[in-house]
């Protein structure tokens, strides 16, 4: 549940998601789910000349499954509180 | 007095709202009837109306339509009533219908995407599948 | 609170805060901050540095040329699946 904490923080900030066949998006993080299944908003490909397929969608589903990365803003992110909440929850696991 | 047969008719509570649906929650239950494209682990682009999904993000797709590219025009092959596995299910996008042609992408009809696919060269044919391809199928 | 290292994770455990070396899939290191995991290995790194190797054969020679090519991110979530090692960064001296 950590990291979906984590990204239920983030919801309204902007991050780019690569996927696992190097394909990159930005956009506005509008939900995440329990599997880190994301939604975007205001959703573009970084590099559209290369992939002009998703010229035409307006916001945009994807799997958790297919992700490699997801580039977050670091002003956005609070280290110790998430650092603290680490520790928490491996600390739970035993 | 409530006897059946009598024509009493108890009033429905409305269904509640869909599991998913909750403040923060990644949902599809937005896209439901919406028109959609939506990306395959092995690189096709299929469009259509999202009629259904569940847990698993396996999806029904409703008028499916596979999207081929070919350097700056395309074409949609109709297929039908689709049922996607959630795990080949890359990302699902609502279409923006005026957005679909540009200056750049102009569409054609299903006949000659195929022609223009069979005139590319094999490598042209591959480049948009293969760039959107997850490694570890090829 | 275990402070004790009793499983794998717990090696983890110890470098957060700390400069970690990942491996990822698809000929990928990282080298960041470890700012969080959890049990399938999915990590937030700080002021990360990605490196991508790649080989190429020439054709005449037979050759291996391998290229290297890095970038730098502020932040980073990593997908605990793309994950192969975790280490402590290699010590030089």
């Amino acid at each position: 549940m950590l990291f979906y904490s984590f990204f239920k923080t983030l919801v309204g900030k902007e991050i780019a998601v690569e996927l696992k066949n190097d394909v990159a998006l930005t956009g506005t993080l509008h939900s995440v789910d329990q599997y880190l299944n994301v939604k975007l908003t205001d959703v573009q490909v970084v590099d559209a000349e290369r992939y002009p397929q998703l010229g035409a969608i307006k916001n945009c589903f994807i799997r958790g499954s297919v992700v490699r990365y997801i580039q977050i803003p670091s002003a956005d992110v609070d280290t110790e509180l998430l650092q603290d909440a680490c520790r928490k929850e491996s600390a739970q696991g035993k | 007095m409530g006897l059946p047969g009598m024509g009493f008719q108890h009033p429905v509570p409305p269904p509640p709202p869909p599991p998913a649906f909750f403040p923060g929650s990644a949902s599809l239950f937005e896209q439901l009837d919406k028109r959609v494209m939506v990306v395959l682990r092995d690189g096709r682009h299929l469009v259509g109306v999202m009629r259904s999904y569940d847990q698993f993000s396996n999806i029904v797709l409703e008028d499916t339509h596979e999207r081929h590219f070919v350097r700056d025009i395309f074409g949609d092959i109709s297929l039908g009533l689709y049922l996607v596995r959630g795990d080949a299910l890359v990302l699902m996008g609502e279409l923006d219908e005026t957005r679909e042609e540009t200056p750049r992408l102009r569409r054609v009809s299903a006949d000659e995407i195929i022609e223009a696919q069979q005139e590319a060269s094999a490598e042209e044919r591959q480049d948009a599948k293969l760039d959107w391809l997850f490694q570890d199928l090829s | 609170m275990s402070s004790s290292v009793e499983e794998p994770l717990d090696l983890i455990r110890l470098s957060l805060d700390e400069r970690i070396h990942v491996k990822c899939r698809g000929e990928r290191e990282l080298r960041g901050k470890l700012h969080s995991y959890d049990q399938h290995l999915n990590m937030v790194l700080g002021d990360v540095e990605e490196t991508v190797t790649t080989v190429e054969v020439d054709e005449d020679t037979y050759e291996e040329i391998v290229r290297t090519s890095k970038r730098s991110i502020e932040m980073l979530f990593v997908r605990g699946d793309v994950v192969i090692l975790v280490s402590p960064p290699v010590r030089t001296t």
